[in-house]
């Protein structure tokens, strides 16, 4: 009877869990086969590790680095053409240790990323994950920033990050990362600063470290910067100099933002006769 | 006469579970060429044991045992030995015609023989119209006659047969006895083993009877029964022989 | 030499007959030809993930059939009882061994030829350009692999029953494919008496590892030195040897 019940638990549970999910939570449930549905939230880890195999072919193979790095490069914050550090060196092998030698000569140990339009070979395993589990968030934006800044494809990435957001509505990953493909590849502010705003908004709700506020606030700065809007990029700026109290960065555009302001102001004074 | 199976003093001990089994106790025996054995005895006698040990698939423990004056450990003793089972359920995903190719390979047959050969046995044991399918779909007399059919591929000059008319119909039976009969007049030897009393009455120069690893009684069945009154069945006899002793 | 060819030849038979290996063969090939057709955002010329899973793939299955079909061997001779016509030949335990041997193993690289076909197909096809010297090396190694793979799997059908061969086996599969390196690693980087235990589990291990060019095929590295290749093959030799060799001895004690 145990037995007959956790069965029928394990088959139902997953049409149970969706449904609930979709029903509860107002999500779109996206249409997933049964076959995935059956691994209930197995499915969420053979997502992942399908985001992990994104990650060691980016690697040609090998991994030597976790996916934060992978994430870190993807939001552009770890040099994309950079070398990783090799670890703790072997000790030398003597020529008898032969099974050892031949271990060092089958396994790889040589470290290189991907470049150019060789980056194509991680988009089906990063395809694979949102397909398996449609909340993993970290599928469609690596797979955005890969296609719109790597390979030349905006309007894929952007299109992909759009049913992406219909997976997860609350996302702010994803509509930071459409406000920054509309910031950087299309100079569209206006959708920019709709979407990182309502990026900046989701984040507050959710727990977040300073980095990844960071990175809104800072695309968010750069788009109203670029329109003309100083006004509304400085306390932005502001905000990320308190996080980042040691950033140049952030205190050389306070600077040239409040001296711009102090110039403009008695202007716009004179030209409205106050 | 030659001694084709030379067994002295044999014995043999194995362990069944948590017993210990004493399945051969000092047996001997002597079969020359020509001569046709029937070797009987109940269940769990040791029939099977002296069958293996003929056939250098057990090692004897203590005693002597020799064919062809050797010992049947050496696979060169066994070149002229043909052996048919009691019971085997041959490779179900090959042919009777490919099962005895393979046998008359490792005997060394030449190719431009064998096919002959095979033919021949087909023919002899009456399966040639299911020479081209599958063991998979065999009865078990149909098995049976490929089992005898693979003992003689090599033309043995001994055959040991373990319970050779068990599955097989009356027909069969009378064609297995003549076939027999026909091999002791091309001066081979016969040893074979069977609880169908009727069978070694009729087929056999000598029979010995085994009980619990003891070789009881020994002789041509005439002589047995003659010393036993007239009138006597072997089967009267073999029962009579067995009570006795238990 | 002859009973070798002819014990082999009956499993070749098998294979043919069988089902098994038809079923897997036309999965791989339908499932690389679905994975090659696929397009992601009409990017061209995607192929590593196609080489990766075949190679996978095409690995395992050989894998399957090298156990399934050795490991049934010894085991199903004695329940059909046909070992025992067969050992009244003139054939000895170890001949019956080696028969066993190069029967499963000429059954496993027909398997493996076969599918490494399709898959050379599909790696030489692919978008970027394969290395061809790779590839040879490829095919040799799981050559090497099932050599292994058979002797280790007929020496343990002289004590493990067919379903605790076949787990065992997969078991191994999984541990040393995934846990080699690390094995390596505390030999290597520990000391005293734990180095040499680890370094004895190191050496004792059937090293699958060695055979998986794997990463090396999906990732166009550099083929492997000619003295990696001579030392895998002489490290396959030397270990399907003791393995047979330890194999025959437990065969030959074994009361049928």
């Amino acid at each position: 009877m145990i037995l007959a019940w956790l069965v029928l638990t394990i088959l139902i549970a997953p049409k149970i869990g969706a449904y609930n999910q979709a029903f509860m939570a107002g999500r779109a449930e996206r249409d997933v086969p049964v076959f995935l549905r059956l691994f209930g939230e197995g499915r969420n880890i053979v997502s992942n590790l399908s985001v992990m195999q994104a990650d060691l072919y980016f690697h040609g193979g090998v991994a030597h680095v976790d996916c934060d790095h992978m994430r870190q490069t993807a939001m552009g914050q770890a040099d994309i053409e950079d070398e990783h550090g090799e670890g703790e060196k072997r000790p030398e092998l003597s020529p008898f240790n032969i099974l050892f030698r031949i271990s060092e000569q089958t396994e790889i140990t040589s470290h290189v990323h991907l470049h150019g339009d060789r980056v194509k070979e991680v988009i089906p395993w990063l395809y694979y994950s949102a397909e398996i589990d449609p909340h993993n968030v970290m599928a469609y934006t690596l797979t955005a920033f890969y296609l719109a800044d790597r390979l030349n494809k905006v309007s894929e990435g952007i299109a992909f990050l759009r049913e992406g957001l219909r997976n997860n509505p609350e996302s702010w990953q994803i509509n930071a990362e459409i406000g920054r493909i509309y910031f950087e590849h299309f100079r569209n502010y206006e959708a920019a600063e709709r979407y990182l705003k309502r990026a900046m908004e989701l984040q507050r709700k959710v727990p977040h470290d300073k980095f990844q506020e960071r990175y809104v606030l800072s695309f968010l700065a750069y788009t109203y910067q670029d329109m003309g809007r100083e006004k509304d990029a400085l306390p932005l700026y502001r905000r990320l100099e308190k996080l980042f109290p040691k950033s140049k960065v952030f205190k050389e555009k306070i600077m040239e933002l409040s001296s711009l302001k102090q110039n403009l102001e008695p202007e716009t004074r004179n030209r409205t006769g106050r | 006469m030659e001694e084709i199976i030379s067994i002295k003093n044999l014995y043999y001990t194995y362990i069944s579970g948590k017993d210990r089994v004493d399945a051969l106790r000092g047996v001997d025996l002597g079969i020359t060429k020509g001569e046709i054995f029937g070797f009987l005895g109940p269940n769990g006698a040791g029939k099977t044991t002296t069958i293996k040990l003929l056939l250098g698939i057990l090692l004897p423990q203590k005693g002597e045992l020799a064919i062809f004056g050797r010992s049947p450990s050496l696979p060169a003793a066994r070149q002229s030995v043909g052996y048919m089972p009691e019971t085997a359920d041959y490779y179900r995903y090959l042919t009777p015609v490919e099962l005895l190719n393979m046998y008359g390979n490792i005997f060394g047959i030449e190719k431009s023989l064998l096919g002959g050969r095979i033919s021949e046995l087909l023919e002899l044991v009456d399966i040639k119209n299911a020479a081209g399918r599958l063991m998979g779909t065999f009865s078990k007399g149909m098995m049976q006659k490929v089992s005898f059919a693979q003992a003689l591929i090599n033309d043995p000059d001994l055959l040991i047969l373990d319970e050779p008319t068990s599955g097989l119909d009356p027909v069969s039976r009378k064609r297995m006895r003549e076939v027999i009969r026909h091999l002791r007049e091309k001066g081979k030897t016969v040893f074979f083993s069977s609880h169908e009393l009727s069978e070694v009455e009729l087929v056999s120069d000598r029979i010995g009877i085994l009980d619990r690893g003891n070789l009881l009684a020994i002789g041509p069945v005439k002589d047995l029964l003659g010393g036993r009154g007239e009138g006597e069945s072997l089967e009267t006899f073999f029962l009579k022989i067995i009570e006795e002793r238990a | 030499m002859r009973t070798i060819r002819a014990i082999a030849g009956s499993m070749i038979r098998e294979l043919l007959r069988k089902k098994d290996f038809y079923v897997l063969f036309i999965f791989i090939l339908v499932l690389l030809g679905l994975l090659s057709s696929q397009t992601f955002f009409d990017l061209e010329g995607v192929s590593r993930y196609v080489k990766d899973l075949g190679y996978s793939l095409l690995m395992l299955f050989s894998f399957i059939i090298a156990v399934t079909f050795t490991a049934k061997q010894l085991p199903s001779e004695i329940e059909a009882r046909t070992i025992y016509p067969l050992l009244a030949k003139p054939v000895s335990r170890h001949m019956f061994i080696l028969g066993k041997y190069f029967g499963g193993l000429v059954v496993s690289v027909i398997t493996f030829t076969l599918f490494f076909a399709v898959y050379a197909a599909f790696y030489l096809a692919g978008g970027e350009e394969g290395s061809p010297m790779l590839l040879v090396q490829g095919y040799i190694f799981g050559v090497f692999f099932l050599c292994l793979v058979v002797a280790l799997v007929l020496f343990f059908s002289n004590f493990l029953t067919l379903s605790a061969n076949v787990t065992l086996s997969f078991i191994l599969y999984m541990i040393i494919n995934g846990f080699s390196d690390s094995f390596r690693d505390l030999a290597l980087f520990s000391k005293g008496a734990a180095s040499v235990l680890y370094g004895a589990i190191y050496y004792l291990l059937p090293h699958f590892d060695f055979f998986d060019l794997r990463v090396r095929l999906t990732h166009a590295w550099d083929p492997l030195a000619t003295w990696v290749i001579a030392a895998v093959a002489v490290y396959t030799f030397v270990y399907c040897s003791i393995l047979l060799y330890f194999a025959g001895i437990l065969f030959g004690r074994k009361r049928l």
